[in-house]
Protein backbone atom coordinates (compact mmCIF):
# COMPACT_ATOMS: atom_id res chain seq x y z
CA UNK A 1 0.00 0.00 0.00
CA UNK A 2 2.89 2.31 0.79
CA UNK A 3 4.28 1.87 -2.67
CA UNK A 4 0.95 2.62 -4.28
CA UNK A 5 0.43 5.77 -2.22
CA UNK A 6 3.94 6.92 -3.09
CA UNK A 7 3.22 6.27 -6.74
CA UNK A 8 -0.05 8.12 -6.56
CA UNK A 9 1.74 11.04 -4.88
CA UNK A 10 4.21 11.17 -7.69
CA UNK A 11 1.37 11.23 -10.22
CA UNK A 12 -0.35 14.01 -8.33
CA UNK A 13 2.77 16.10 -8.08
CA UNK A 14 3.64 15.60 -11.70
CA UNK A 15 0.18 16.68 -12.74
CA UNK A 16 0.30 19.57 -10.32
CA UNK A 17 3.64 20.86 -11.43
CA UNK A 18 2.33 20.85 -14.97
CA UNK A 19 5.67 20.01 -16.51
CA UNK A 20 3.96 19.15 -19.72
CA UNK A 21 6.55 16.58 -20.60
CA UNK A 22 4.71 13.82 -22.45
CA UNK A 23 7.29 11.18 -21.64
CA UNK A 24 7.08 11.89 -17.96
CA UNK A 25 3.33 11.79 -18.00
CA UNK A 26 3.34 8.37 -19.64
CA UNK A 27 5.80 7.04 -17.07
CA UNK A 28 3.68 8.45 -14.33
CA UNK A 29 0.60 6.70 -15.65
CA UNK A 30 2.28 3.41 -16.32
CA UNK A 31 4.27 3.19 -13.09
CA UNK A 32 1.34 2.65 -10.67
CA UNK A 33 -0.07 0.07 -13.01
CA UNK A 34 3.24 -1.77 -13.04
CA UNK A 35 3.40 -1.69 -9.28
CA UNK A 36 -0.08 -3.17 -9.02
CA UNK A 37 0.83 -5.87 -11.51
CA UNK A 38 3.95 -6.77 -9.52
CA UNK A 39 1.96 -6.94 -6.32
CA UNK A 40 -0.44 -9.33 -7.99
CA UNK A 41 2.24 -11.52 -9.51
CA UNK A 42 4.60 -11.70 -6.54
CA UNK A 43 2.71 -14.38 -4.57
CA UNK A 44 2.64 -16.52 -7.70
CA UNK A 45 6.38 -16.04 -8.12
CA UNK A 46 6.95 -16.94 -4.52
CA UNK A 47 5.03 -20.19 -5.06
CA UNK A 48 7.25 -21.10 -7.96
CA UNK A 49 10.28 -21.55 -5.73
CA UNK A 50 9.39 -24.90 -4.13
CA UNK A 51 9.12 -26.37 -7.61
CA UNK A 52 12.88 -26.86 -7.61
CA UNK A 53 12.63 -29.10 -4.59
CA UNK A 54 10.13 -31.44 -6.23
CA UNK A 55 11.39 -34.95 -6.74
CA UNK A 56 9.84 -37.08 -9.49
CA UNK A 57 7.63 -39.72 -7.98
CA UNK A 58 8.87 -43.26 -8.35
CA UNK A 59 5.48 -44.93 -8.08
CA UNK A 60 3.45 -42.53 -10.18
CA UNK A 61 5.05 -41.41 -13.42
CA UNK A 62 4.38 -37.79 -14.33
CA UNK A 63 3.94 -36.74 -10.71
CA UNK A 64 6.27 -35.33 -8.08
CA UNK A 65 6.87 -35.58 -4.36
CA UNK A 66 7.23 -32.35 -2.38
CA UNK A 67 9.38 -31.92 0.77
CA UNK A 68 6.39 -32.84 2.90
CA UNK A 69 6.23 -36.22 1.14
CA UNK A 70 2.95 -35.44 -0.59
CA UNK A 71 2.29 -36.31 -4.18
CA UNK A 72 1.90 -33.17 -6.32
CA UNK A 73 1.72 -32.28 -9.99
CA UNK A 74 4.35 -30.33 -11.90
CA UNK A 75 3.13 -27.00 -10.49
CA UNK A 76 3.60 -28.12 -6.92
CA UNK A 77 -0.13 -28.39 -6.38
CA UNK A 78 -1.65 -31.19 -4.41
CA UNK A 79 -3.67 -33.76 -6.25
CA UNK A 80 -7.28 -32.78 -6.50
CA UNK A 81 -8.10 -36.12 -5.04
CA UNK A 82 -6.86 -34.93 -1.66
CA UNK A 83 -8.55 -31.58 -2.04
CA UNK A 84 -11.85 -33.37 -2.17
CA UNK A 85 -10.82 -35.47 0.81
CA UNK A 86 -12.62 -38.35 -0.69
CA UNK A 87 -13.09 -41.11 1.77
CA UNK A 88 -12.77 -43.81 -0.89
CA UNK A 89 -9.11 -43.04 -1.41
CA UNK A 90 -8.17 -43.76 2.13
CA UNK A 91 -8.87 -47.43 1.53
CA UNK A 92 -8.65 -47.78 -2.25
CA UNK A 93 -5.83 -45.49 -3.31
CA UNK A 94 -3.00 -47.75 -2.38
CA UNK A 95 -4.32 -50.61 -4.40
CA UNK A 96 -2.51 -50.97 -7.68
CA UNK A 97 -5.69 -51.70 -9.57
CA UNK A 98 -7.10 -48.28 -8.77
CA UNK A 99 -3.90 -46.37 -9.10
CA UNK A 100 -4.01 -45.81 -12.81
CA UNK A 101 -7.70 -45.00 -12.87
CA UNK A 102 -7.42 -42.56 -10.03
CA UNK A 103 -4.44 -40.78 -11.58
CA UNK A 104 -6.18 -40.57 -14.95
CA UNK A 105 -9.22 -39.18 -13.27
CA UNK A 106 -7.16 -36.62 -11.45
CA UNK A 107 -5.96 -35.15 -14.75
CA UNK A 108 -9.41 -35.24 -16.31
CA UNK A 109 -12.10 -32.64 -16.66
CA UNK A 110 -14.25 -34.69 -14.35
CA UNK A 111 -12.00 -33.99 -11.40
CA UNK A 112 -11.92 -30.26 -12.22
CA UNK A 113 -15.71 -30.22 -12.08
CA UNK A 114 -15.89 -32.22 -8.84
CA UNK A 115 -17.26 -35.36 -10.39
CA UNK A 116 -15.77 -37.53 -7.67
CA UNK A 117 -15.73 -41.32 -7.35
CA UNK A 118 -19.02 -41.48 -5.52
CA UNK A 119 -20.91 -39.75 -8.31
CA UNK A 120 -20.52 -42.80 -10.53
CA UNK A 121 -19.51 -45.64 -8.26
CA UNK A 122 -21.79 -44.79 -5.38
CA UNK A 123 -20.82 -44.35 -1.77
CA UNK A 124 -20.85 -41.41 0.57
CA UNK A 125 -17.66 -39.31 0.63
CA UNK A 126 -18.68 -37.60 3.85
CA UNK A 127 -18.89 -40.84 5.78
CA UNK A 128 -16.41 -41.20 8.57
CA UNK A 129 -16.24 -44.98 8.72
CA UNK A 130 -16.77 -47.85 6.35
CA UNK A 131 -20.42 -48.21 7.25
CA UNK A 132 -21.21 -44.56 6.58
CA UNK A 133 -19.08 -44.45 3.45
CA UNK A 134 -20.95 -47.31 1.87
CA UNK A 135 -24.31 -45.86 2.78
CA UNK A 136 -25.61 -44.17 -0.36
CA UNK A 137 -27.91 -41.17 -0.30
CA UNK A 138 -29.76 -41.04 -3.60
CA UNK A 139 -32.33 -38.41 -2.78
CA UNK A 140 -30.76 -35.61 -4.81
CA UNK A 141 -28.73 -37.37 -7.40
CA UNK A 142 -28.96 -40.64 -9.22
CA UNK A 143 -25.94 -42.81 -8.66
CA UNK A 144 -25.00 -46.26 -9.73
CA UNK A 145 -25.39 -48.15 -6.53
CA UNK A 146 -23.32 -51.14 -7.48
CA UNK A 147 -19.95 -50.58 -9.14
CA UNK A 148 -20.11 -50.80 -12.95
CA UNK A 149 -17.79 -53.76 -13.06
CA UNK A 150 -20.21 -55.79 -10.94
CA UNK A 151 -23.22 -55.11 -13.17
CA UNK A 152 -24.24 -57.53 -15.89
CA UNK A 153 -23.80 -56.62 -19.54
CA UNK A 154 -27.47 -55.76 -19.93
CA UNK A 155 -27.49 -53.46 -16.93
CA UNK A 156 -24.39 -51.44 -17.79
CA UNK A 157 -25.85 -49.38 -20.67
CA UNK A 158 -28.95 -48.28 -18.79
CA UNK A 159 -27.03 -47.47 -15.67
CA UNK A 160 -24.32 -45.63 -17.56
CA UNK A 161 -26.79 -43.59 -19.60
CA UNK A 162 -29.10 -42.78 -16.80
CA UNK A 163 -26.00 -41.52 -15.16
CA UNK A 164 -24.02 -39.67 -17.86
CA UNK A 165 -27.17 -38.08 -19.24
CA UNK A 166 -27.75 -36.21 -16.01
CA UNK A 167 -24.93 -33.81 -16.80
CA UNK A 168 -24.38 -34.35 -20.50
CA UNK A 169 -27.96 -33.68 -21.52
CA UNK A 170 -27.38 -32.45 -25.07
CA UNK A 171 -25.13 -35.36 -25.89
CA UNK A 172 -27.60 -37.76 -24.36
CA UNK A 173 -30.43 -36.32 -26.45
CA UNK A 174 -28.37 -36.53 -29.63
CA UNK A 175 -27.24 -40.03 -28.78
CA UNK A 176 -30.80 -41.21 -28.41
CA UNK A 177 -31.60 -39.73 -31.82
CA UNK A 178 -28.55 -41.49 -33.27
CA UNK A 179 -26.56 -38.36 -34.07
CA UNK A 180 -24.01 -38.48 -31.31
CA UNK A 181 -21.87 -41.58 -31.16
CA UNK A 182 -21.82 -44.56 -33.38
CA UNK A 183 -24.32 -47.12 -34.55
CA UNK A 184 -23.49 -50.24 -36.49
CA UNK A 185 -25.58 -52.94 -38.09
CA UNK A 186 -28.64 -52.15 -40.18
CA UNK A 187 -29.86 -48.66 -41.04
CA UNK A 188 -33.42 -49.92 -41.34
CA UNK A 189 -33.34 -52.70 -38.81
CA UNK A 190 -31.43 -54.09 -35.92
CA UNK A 191 -28.55 -51.86 -34.99
CA UNK A 192 -26.01 -51.80 -32.27
CA UNK A 193 -25.93 -48.62 -30.22
CA UNK A 194 -22.49 -47.81 -28.98
CA UNK A 195 -22.76 -46.79 -25.35
CA UNK A 196 -20.88 -43.83 -23.82
CA UNK A 197 -18.11 -45.78 -22.16
CA UNK A 198 -17.31 -47.70 -25.33
CA UNK A 199 -15.76 -44.52 -26.75
CA UNK A 200 -15.34 -42.24 -23.74
CA UNK A 201 -13.19 -43.20 -20.81
CA UNK A 202 -14.87 -41.63 -17.80
CA UNK A 203 -11.60 -41.68 -15.87
CA UNK A 204 -9.65 -40.04 -18.68
CA UNK A 205 -12.10 -37.86 -20.57
CA UNK A 206 -9.69 -36.44 -23.12
CA UNK A 207 -9.51 -38.39 -26.37
CA UNK A 208 -6.13 -39.79 -27.23
CA UNK A 209 -4.66 -38.88 -30.60
CA UNK A 210 -4.21 -41.73 -33.05
CA UNK A 211 -1.89 -42.40 -35.96
CA UNK A 212 -3.53 -41.78 -39.34
CA UNK A 213 -3.52 -44.30 -42.17
CA UNK A 214 -1.00 -43.61 -44.95
CA UNK A 215 -1.56 -40.60 -47.19
CA UNK A 216 -2.76 -41.22 -50.73
CA UNK A 217 -0.15 -41.49 -53.44
CA UNK A 218 0.72 -38.15 -55.02
CA UNK A 219 0.03 -38.01 -58.78
CA UNK A 220 3.70 -37.95 -59.70
CA UNK A 221 4.25 -41.19 -57.79
CA UNK A 222 1.69 -43.11 -59.82
CA UNK A 223 3.25 -45.33 -62.45
CA UNK A 224 1.56 -47.00 -65.37
CA UNK A 225 1.90 -50.72 -65.57
CA UNK A 226 -0.22 -51.08 -68.73
CA UNK B 1 -7.29 -70.08 -118.93
CA UNK B 2 -10.47 -68.16 -118.49
CA UNK B 3 -11.85 -70.76 -116.10
CA UNK B 4 -8.71 -70.77 -114.10
CA UNK B 5 -8.62 -67.04 -113.85
CA UNK B 6 -12.28 -67.01 -112.75
CA UNK B 7 -11.43 -69.59 -110.10
CA UNK B 8 -8.52 -67.53 -109.00
CA UNK B 9 -10.73 -64.48 -108.75
CA UNK B 10 -13.30 -66.34 -106.66
CA UNK B 11 -10.69 -67.78 -104.39
CA UNK B 12 -9.14 -64.40 -104.06
CA UNK B 13 -12.39 -62.75 -103.09
CA UNK B 14 -13.23 -65.50 -100.63
CA UNK B 15 -9.76 -65.46 -99.28
CA UNK B 16 -9.90 -61.73 -98.88
CA UNK B 17 -13.15 -61.92 -96.89
CA UNK B 18 -11.67 -64.64 -94.72
CA UNK B 19 -8.54 -62.75 -93.89
CA UNK B 20 -10.50 -59.57 -93.36
CA UNK B 21 -12.84 -61.30 -90.90
CA UNK B 22 -9.92 -62.87 -89.10
CA UNK B 23 -8.13 -59.56 -89.01
CA UNK B 24 -11.13 -57.77 -87.50
CA UNK B 25 -11.52 -60.53 -84.95
CA UNK B 26 -7.85 -60.31 -84.15
CA UNK B 27 -8.04 -56.55 -83.74
CA UNK B 28 -11.09 -56.90 -81.51
CA UNK B 29 -9.24 -59.45 -79.44
CA UNK B 30 -6.24 -57.17 -79.14
CA UNK B 31 -8.50 -54.30 -78.22
CA UNK B 32 -9.71 -56.30 -75.23
CA UNK B 33 -6.09 -56.47 -74.05
CA UNK B 34 -5.75 -60.09 -75.02
CA UNK B 35 -8.81 -61.06 -73.03
CA UNK B 36 -11.33 -62.15 -75.67
CA UNK B 37 -14.78 -61.84 -74.15
CA UNK B 38 -17.46 -61.72 -76.81
CA UNK B 39 -20.28 -62.23 -74.32
CA UNK B 40 -19.20 -59.15 -72.45
CA UNK B 41 -18.72 -57.28 -75.71
CA UNK B 42 -22.26 -57.93 -76.92
CA UNK B 43 -23.84 -57.57 -73.47
CA UNK B 44 -26.80 -55.16 -73.25
CA UNK B 45 -27.05 -52.05 -71.17
CA UNK B 46 -27.93 -52.92 -67.56
CA UNK B 47 -31.26 -51.12 -67.68
CA UNK B 48 -32.26 -52.87 -70.92
CA UNK B 49 -31.50 -56.40 -69.75
CA UNK B 50 -34.48 -58.65 -69.19
CA UNK B 51 -34.53 -61.05 -66.27
CA UNK B 52 -33.01 -63.97 -68.11
CA UNK B 53 -30.22 -62.00 -69.64
CA UNK B 54 -29.44 -60.37 -66.31
CA UNK B 55 -29.28 -63.74 -64.56
CA UNK B 56 -27.06 -65.25 -67.21
CA UNK B 57 -24.82 -62.18 -67.16
CA UNK B 58 -24.46 -62.34 -63.40
CA UNK B 59 -23.63 -66.05 -63.60
CA UNK B 60 -21.03 -65.43 -66.28
CA UNK B 61 -19.47 -62.67 -64.20
CA UNK B 62 -19.44 -64.88 -61.12
CA UNK B 63 -17.73 -67.65 -63.04
CA UNK B 64 -15.21 -65.27 -64.53
CA UNK B 65 -14.29 -63.64 -61.22
CA UNK B 66 -14.18 -66.97 -59.41
CA UNK B 67 -11.77 -68.28 -62.04
CA UNK B 68 -9.58 -65.19 -61.89
CA UNK B 69 -9.36 -64.86 -58.11
CA UNK B 70 -9.78 -68.50 -57.10
CA UNK B 71 -12.61 -67.73 -54.67
CA UNK B 72 -16.37 -68.13 -54.86
CA UNK B 73 -17.95 -64.84 -55.91
CA UNK B 74 -21.48 -63.54 -55.49
CA UNK B 75 -22.55 -60.89 -57.99
CA UNK B 76 -25.90 -59.42 -57.10
CA UNK B 77 -28.16 -56.97 -58.85
CA UNK B 78 -30.35 -56.03 -55.90
CA UNK B 79 -33.00 -53.55 -56.95
CA UNK B 80 -33.62 -50.34 -54.98
CA UNK B 81 -35.97 -50.70 -52.02
CA UNK B 82 -39.26 -48.95 -52.41
CA UNK B 83 -39.66 -45.70 -50.52
CA UNK B 84 -35.96 -45.13 -49.97
CA UNK B 85 -33.82 -42.15 -50.85
CA UNK B 86 -30.42 -42.44 -49.30
CA UNK B 87 -28.78 -39.54 -47.56
CA UNK B 88 -25.48 -39.24 -45.78
CA UNK B 89 -24.47 -37.06 -42.86
CA UNK B 90 -20.97 -36.25 -41.72
CA UNK B 91 -20.14 -34.55 -38.44
CA UNK B 92 -17.24 -32.20 -39.15
CA UNK B 93 -16.71 -31.39 -35.49
CA UNK B 94 -15.98 -35.06 -34.79
CA UNK B 95 -13.90 -36.09 -37.81
CA UNK B 96 -10.26 -36.51 -36.79
CA UNK B 97 -8.87 -37.21 -40.26
CA UNK B 98 -7.58 -40.71 -39.48
CA UNK B 99 -8.39 -42.01 -43.01
CA UNK B 100 -9.81 -45.26 -41.64
CA UNK B 101 -12.86 -44.76 -43.86
CA UNK B 102 -10.65 -44.43 -46.93
CA UNK B 103 -9.05 -47.82 -46.45
CA UNK B 104 -12.22 -49.55 -45.28
CA UNK B 105 -13.76 -48.35 -48.54
CA UNK B 106 -10.86 -49.73 -50.58
CA UNK B 107 -11.21 -53.14 -48.95
CA UNK B 108 -14.98 -53.24 -49.23
CA UNK B 109 -15.21 -51.99 -52.79
CA UNK B 110 -12.25 -53.78 -54.40
CA UNK B 111 -10.50 -50.66 -55.62
CA UNK B 112 -7.30 -51.05 -57.55
CA UNK B 113 -4.26 -50.86 -55.25
CA UNK B 114 -1.71 -49.86 -57.86
CA UNK B 115 -2.13 -47.29 -59.38
CA UNK B 116 -4.04 -46.41 -56.30
CA UNK B 117 -7.69 -45.32 -56.32
CA UNK B 118 -9.36 -43.89 -53.23
CA UNK B 119 -13.05 -43.06 -53.46
CA UNK B 120 -12.85 -40.89 -50.35
CA UNK B 121 -10.41 -38.01 -50.11
CA UNK B 122 -9.97 -36.56 -46.65
CA UNK B 123 -9.12 -32.89 -47.07
CA UNK B 124 -7.27 -31.04 -44.35
CA UNK B 125 -8.40 -27.43 -43.89
CA UNK B 126 -6.87 -24.70 -41.80
CA UNK B 127 -9.13 -23.49 -39.03
CA UNK B 128 -10.15 -19.89 -39.02
CA UNK B 129 -8.81 -18.65 -42.37
CA UNK B 130 -11.86 -19.12 -44.49
CA UNK B 131 -14.95 -21.21 -44.16
CA UNK B 132 -14.10 -24.17 -46.36
CA UNK B 133 -11.24 -23.44 -48.67
CA UNK B 134 -10.92 -26.53 -50.82
CA UNK B 135 -8.35 -24.94 -53.08
CA UNK B 136 -5.86 -24.58 -50.25
CA UNK B 137 -6.83 -27.82 -48.54
CA UNK B 138 -4.61 -30.86 -48.90
CA UNK B 139 -5.29 -34.56 -49.00
CA UNK B 140 -1.62 -35.53 -48.67
CA UNK B 141 -1.18 -34.51 -45.04
CA UNK B 142 0.88 -37.02 -43.14
CA UNK B 143 1.44 -36.20 -39.46
CA UNK B 144 2.38 -38.72 -36.81
CA UNK B 145 -0.85 -38.23 -34.94
CA UNK B 146 -4.26 -36.84 -35.75
CA UNK B 147 -6.15 -34.62 -35.13
CA UNK B 148 -3.59 -31.86 -35.57
CA UNK B 149 -4.05 -28.58 -33.75
CA UNK B 150 -5.44 -25.80 -35.89
CA UNK B 151 -6.88 -28.00 -38.62
CA UNK B 152 -10.15 -29.66 -39.42
CA UNK B 153 -10.87 -32.44 -41.88
CA UNK B 154 -13.51 -32.92 -44.56
CA UNK B 155 -13.85 -36.35 -46.12
CA UNK B 156 -15.21 -35.99 -49.63
CA UNK B 157 -16.68 -38.79 -51.69
CA UNK B 158 -19.52 -38.90 -54.17
CA UNK B 159 -22.16 -36.40 -53.07
CA UNK B 160 -24.98 -38.30 -54.83
CA UNK B 161 -26.39 -35.19 -56.46
CA UNK B 162 -30.03 -35.02 -57.37
CA UNK B 163 -29.05 -32.88 -60.37
CA UNK B 164 -25.93 -34.86 -61.15
CA UNK B 165 -23.75 -33.21 -63.80
CA UNK B 166 -21.83 -36.45 -64.38
CA UNK B 167 -24.85 -38.40 -65.62
CA UNK B 168 -25.90 -35.59 -67.94
CA UNK B 169 -22.64 -35.53 -69.88
CA UNK B 170 -22.24 -39.27 -70.40
CA UNK B 171 -22.44 -39.82 -74.17
CA UNK B 172 -23.49 -43.48 -73.85
CA UNK B 173 -25.68 -43.26 -70.74
CA UNK B 174 -23.44 -45.64 -68.88
CA UNK B 175 -24.05 -43.75 -65.65
CA UNK B 176 -27.38 -42.80 -64.13
CA UNK B 177 -29.19 -42.07 -60.89
CA UNK B 178 -31.10 -45.00 -59.42
CA UNK B 179 -34.51 -44.72 -57.78
CA UNK B 180 -32.98 -44.69 -54.30
CA UNK B 181 -30.75 -41.78 -55.24
CA UNK B 182 -27.50 -43.66 -55.79
CA UNK B 183 -25.54 -42.62 -58.86
CA UNK B 184 -24.17 -45.78 -60.45
CA UNK B 185 -22.01 -46.81 -63.39
CA UNK B 186 -22.44 -49.80 -65.70
CA UNK B 187 -18.78 -50.70 -65.99
CA UNK B 188 -19.38 -52.86 -69.03
CA UNK B 189 -21.13 -50.05 -70.87
CA UNK B 190 -18.65 -47.31 -69.96
CA UNK B 191 -16.38 -46.34 -72.84
CA UNK B 192 -13.86 -44.56 -70.65
CA UNK B 193 -14.20 -41.11 -72.20
CA UNK B 194 -13.95 -39.47 -68.76
CA UNK B 195 -16.42 -36.72 -69.55
CA UNK B 196 -18.10 -37.41 -66.21
CA UNK B 197 -14.82 -36.92 -64.37
CA UNK B 198 -14.53 -33.49 -65.96
CA UNK B 199 -18.13 -32.67 -65.13
CA UNK B 200 -18.02 -33.70 -61.46
CA UNK B 201 -17.37 -30.65 -59.27
CA UNK B 202 -16.28 -32.82 -56.33
CA UNK B 203 -13.58 -34.96 -57.92
CA UNK B 204 -15.51 -38.03 -56.88
CA UNK B 205 -15.01 -40.09 -60.03
CA UNK B 206 -11.90 -42.13 -60.69
CA UNK B 207 -10.44 -43.86 -63.69
CA UNK B 208 -8.93 -47.34 -63.84
CA UNK B 209 -5.61 -46.73 -65.52
CA UNK B 210 -4.56 -50.38 -65.34
CA UNK B 211 -6.09 -53.82 -65.15
CA UNK B 212 -7.02 -54.02 -61.46
CA UNK B 213 -4.98 -56.62 -59.63
CA UNK B 214 -6.32 -57.10 -56.17
CA UNK B 215 -4.60 -59.50 -53.77
CA UNK B 216 -6.62 -62.73 -53.56
CA UNK B 217 -6.91 -62.70 -49.80
CA UNK B 218 -8.03 -59.08 -49.70
CA UNK B 219 -10.78 -59.24 -52.30
CA UNK B 220 -14.37 -58.83 -51.21
CA UNK B 221 -16.39 -61.60 -52.83
CA UNK B 222 -19.78 -60.19 -51.90
CA UNK B 223 -20.36 -57.89 -54.85
CA UNK B 224 -23.01 -55.95 -56.73
CA UNK B 225 -23.18 -55.52 -60.49
CA UNK B 226 -23.35 -51.73 -60.17
CA UNK B 227 -21.12 -51.56 -57.13
CA UNK B 228 -17.96 -53.26 -56.04
CA UNK B 229 -17.46 -56.06 -58.57
CA UNK B 230 -13.93 -56.05 -59.99
CA UNK B 231 -13.76 -53.43 -62.70
CA UNK B 232 -12.06 -53.81 -66.05
CA UNK B 233 -9.30 -51.50 -67.18
CA UNK B 234 -10.28 -48.19 -68.71
CA UNK B 235 -13.60 -47.50 -66.98
CA UNK B 236 -14.72 -44.86 -64.53
CA UNK B 237 -15.77 -45.84 -61.03
CA UNK B 238 -17.15 -44.03 -58.01
CA UNK B 239 -18.65 -44.32 -54.54
CA UNK B 240 -22.01 -46.10 -54.56
CA UNK B 241 -22.87 -45.70 -50.85
CA UNK B 242 -21.80 -49.38 -50.72
CA UNK B 243 -24.80 -50.40 -52.82
CA UNK B 244 -24.15 -54.08 -52.05
CA UNK B 245 -24.59 -53.35 -48.33
CA UNK B 246 -27.10 -50.52 -48.13
CA UNK B 247 -29.70 -52.16 -50.36
CA UNK B 248 -29.71 -55.03 -47.86
CA UNK B 249 -30.19 -52.62 -44.99
CA UNK B 250 -26.62 -52.49 -43.73
CA UNK B 251 -24.64 -49.34 -43.05
CA UNK B 252 -21.91 -48.44 -45.55
CA UNK B 253 -18.42 -49.68 -44.74
CA UNK B 254 -17.11 -46.17 -44.00
CA UNK B 255 -19.84 -45.55 -41.43
CA UNK B 256 -19.10 -48.88 -39.78
CA UNK B 257 -15.39 -48.21 -39.40
CA UNK B 258 -15.46 -44.55 -38.30
CA UNK B 259 -13.83 -44.53 -34.85
CA UNK B 260 -15.54 -41.33 -33.74
CA UNK B 261 -19.00 -42.03 -35.12
CA UNK B 262 -18.95 -38.99 -37.38
CA UNK B 263 -20.66 -40.74 -40.28
CA UNK B 264 -24.45 -41.02 -40.37
CA UNK B 265 -26.50 -42.80 -42.98
CA UNK B 266 -30.20 -43.21 -43.49
CA UNK B 267 -33.35 -42.89 -45.51
CA UNK B 268 -34.31 -39.31 -46.31
CA UNK B 269 -37.94 -40.31 -46.83
CA UNK B 270 -38.26 -41.76 -43.34
CA UNK B 271 -39.13 -38.92 -40.93
CA UNK B 272 -37.75 -40.87 -37.94
CA UNK B 273 -34.37 -41.60 -39.47
CA UNK B 274 -31.06 -40.30 -38.12
CA UNK B 275 -30.40 -38.33 -41.27
CA UNK B 276 -33.71 -36.50 -41.06
CA UNK B 277 -33.10 -35.69 -37.41
CA UNK B 278 -29.72 -34.16 -38.11
CA UNK B 279 -31.00 -32.11 -41.04
CA UNK B 280 -33.78 -30.75 -38.86
CA UNK B 281 -31.77 -30.15 -35.68
CA UNK B 282 -28.18 -29.48 -36.65
CA UNK B 283 -26.32 -26.84 -38.62
CA UNK B 284 -26.17 -28.46 -42.02
CA UNK B 285 -24.51 -27.47 -45.26
CA UNK B 286 -23.71 -29.12 -48.55
CA UNK B 287 -20.60 -28.71 -50.65
CA UNK B 288 -20.71 -26.25 -53.55
CA UNK B 289 -24.41 -25.58 -53.24
CA UNK B 290 -24.06 -22.74 -55.71
CA UNK B 291 -23.58 -25.30 -58.46
CA UNK B 292 -27.18 -26.40 -57.96
CA UNK B 293 -26.15 -30.02 -57.96
CA UNK B 294 -28.36 -30.64 -54.92
CA UNK B 295 -26.20 -33.19 -53.17
CA UNK B 296 -27.61 -35.71 -50.72
CA UNK B 297 -24.44 -35.60 -48.65
CA UNK B 298 -24.94 -33.34 -45.65
CA UNK B 299 -22.08 -31.99 -43.60
CA UNK B 300 -23.05 -30.86 -40.13
CA UNK B 301 -21.38 -29.59 -37.01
Amino acid sequence: MMVITAAWQSVKTSAFCGLGCALFQITARVFPALVCLFLLISPALAQDNPEEELVPSKDRPGYFVNPQGEIVDEFGLLLRLFEHESVCVRCHYEKEKYEKLVLDWDRSKHSKNSVTCDKCHGGNPKGQNVGEAKNVDTTNFRVIKTPLEKLSHEEVPTAAFAYCGQCHGTQFRDWRAGIHGKRTGYWNGEKEYWICIRCHNPHNTKFQKIAPKPAPMAPHMIKFKG
Amino acid sequence: MEKKSKNEKEINRRGFMKTAALGVAGLAAQGCSGNINFDRFFQSHFKQMDKEELLSTLKKLEAEYSATYGRQFVVKATKPMEGTLFGYGLDLSRCIGCRKCVYACVEENNQIRDPQIHWISVMRNKKGDKWIDLENATRYYDPKEVPEDGYFYIPIGCQMCEQSPCTKVCPVQATWKEADGIVVVDYDWCIGCRYCMAACPYGARHFNLAQPQIPKDEINTNTHYLGNRPRPKGVVEKCTFCVQRTREGKYPACAEICPVGARKFGNLLDPDSEIRYLIEHKRVFRLKEDMNTQPKFYYFF
